[in-house]
């Protein structure tokens, strides 16, 4: 009786559970304290805060339940992550939910979302700088994207034994979007500069709406074929929206899809970060580059904002460079806020709304270069 | 150079014997060997020339359309929307005739 007692114990998680688990516990906790009292990005939050508590109760081997273990039902939801077959699905339905409306009245803003993708390749400099070969730090670059199914896309390409680091810094620091940006924002702009108020966008014809997703896409594609999978699934969902004719498809794209994918996604993604292989020097890099290329991203978008004013007659307010890393809405949020700081009656939302779409599409060439060059 | 994969591989030479370091270089070596800083540069370009080529497609898309216009004007938009149902199934009734609905029930019900 107590050799079963004994036996059964040393299965539980009182017996195998090590401090380092105990540690990813804690932060799977805070991730979901975070969703629920700060409303920091609850949809991904809550998933993938949860899926670290249940990826780091230890199993013991023959369990087949974590999962890493071949043929366990979480092995099989995180299939789609492996794959890199949930983030294409989640680009489908934020194309069905995008209005490109105020990329299109204003083209030029979409220069600052190709700016924003400074962080990507100065952090894959950063990298390479710090020891990680050629794929990792193309995979661990992409952070700079703010863009999170982007990020999980080429890691999973790339270098999948970062996929969860990765994966975990990219939706922090998109979560954190609020807490960075701001002080960036301050410092690289005068007062004067975050007064300037921006024309009304003009009305964007229905035509014009229609037109762009293909155009954009064949654009895209021939520039950066390795980017068709994300950016074909983006303008396909826009189409959808868009067409007038595939209402209902559009409909599911954006809601009951993507829901179902964010939660399979951010769930399988938390349960992948296993204490034993998460919590590693490689990992502490990876969020140390992740942070610095958000920071580098911003810096990015907002000096080039500069650098178009010395030529425009009609001034941008350089806030709006920021939200050109994409992290769609809350960077161009962001920048209404900081914005209305200094003037109330400043609304700078619908003007920051084309940099922040054009930094999703720029993100996504941008995974797509990196891709073509360092893909087997 | 963007289908250049590289082939590097820390060494060390010891003793006349090239040695596997197994263990990747770092700093600008690493960045060097890994053809880093051409990707860099390269995946840059070709990121600004997409949204570029986007930009100058914008702005000819008012003018394209316009031209278009001439020769296929914009119709109504058909939808595969469901069709509008009749208002006499579907319109919402008034406060003062729900209040009259109501108190004819009212005196119905007290006989």
């Amino acid at each position: 009786m107590f050799e079963i007692f004994s036996d059964y114990f040393a299965t539980t998680a009182f017996y195998t559970m090590d401090f380092r688990n105990v540690l990813m516990v804690v932060i799977g906790i805070v991730f979901v304290m975070l969703a629920i009292m700060k409303d920091y990005e609850p949809l991904l939050l809550v998933p993938i805060g949860f899926g670290i508590l249940v990826g780091n109760i230890p199993t013991i081997a023959g369990m087949n339940v974590s999962v890493y273990d071949e043929g366990s039902v979480l092995n099989y939801i995180y299939f789609g992550v492996r794959q890199g077959i949930f983030p294409p699905l989640i680009f489908l339905g934020i194309g069905a939910m995008t209005d490109f409306s105020t990329l299109l009245s204003n083209p030029k803003l979409v220069l600052l979302g190709a700016a924003a993708q400074v962080g990507v390749f100065l952090t894959f400099l950063g990298a390479l700088a710090l020891g990680f070969t050629g794929q990792e730090a193309g995979a661990i670059g992409i952070i700079g994207g703010a863009d999170g199914p982007t990020a999980i896309f080429l890691a999973s390409k790339l270098a999948p034994e970062l996929l969860g680091a990765i994966a975990i810094a990219a939706y922090s620091y998109m979560a954190l979007v609020p807490v960075i940006q701001p002080p960036i924002m301050r410092l690289l702009t005068t007062r004067e500069e975050r007064l300037i108020r921006m024309k009304p966008p003009r009305a964007v014809s229905k035509r014009e709406k229609m037109i762009f997703p293909v155009a954009a896409f064949l654009i895209c594609a021939v520039i950066a074929p390795g980017a068709i999978t994300l950016i074909g699934m983006l303008f396909f969902g826009n189409l959808l929206k868009e067409s007038m004719v595939t209402e209902r498809l559009a409909q599911t794209a954006r809601t009951a899809m993507i829901d179902m994918v964010t939660i399979l996604l951010g769930f399988s993604v938390g349960a992948s970060t296993q204490a034993q292989t998460f919590l590693t020097i490689d990992s502490v890099k990876v969020f140390a580059l992740g942070a610095a290329s958000f920071a580098v991203a911003t810096a990015g978008g907002l000096l080039f904002a500069k650098l178009m004013n010395l030529f425009l007659t009609e001034k941008i307010n350089p806030l709006v460079g920021a939200a050109g890393v994409s992290a769609v809405p809350d960077s161009a949020r962001v920048v209404q806020t900081v914005g209305q700081q200094e003037d109330p009656h400043n609304y700078l939302l619908m003007h920051a709304m084309g940099p922040n779409v054009a930094g999703v599409i720029g993100s996504a060439v941008a995974a797509g270069v990196l891709l073509s060059a360092l893909g087997g | 150079m963007l289908n250049v994969r590289s082939t590097h591989i820390p060494y060390a030479i010891q003793g006349g014997c090239m040695i596997l370091i197994g263990q990747a270089a770092s700093g600008w070596a690493n960045v060097s060997a890994e053809h880093g800083l051409g990707i860099a540069v390269t995946g840059m370009a070709i990121v600004f020339s997409a949204l570029v080529f986007i930009v100058f497609f914008l702005m000819s898309l008012p003018h394209m359309l316009a031209a278009l216009h001439e020769v296929f004007p914009e119709r109504e938009h058909h939808s595969h929307a469901p069709p509008p149902t009749s208002s006499l199934g579907t319109a919402k009734v008034d406060e003062a005739t729900a209040a009259a609905i109501a108190y004819a029930v009212h005196l119905h019900r007290q006989g």
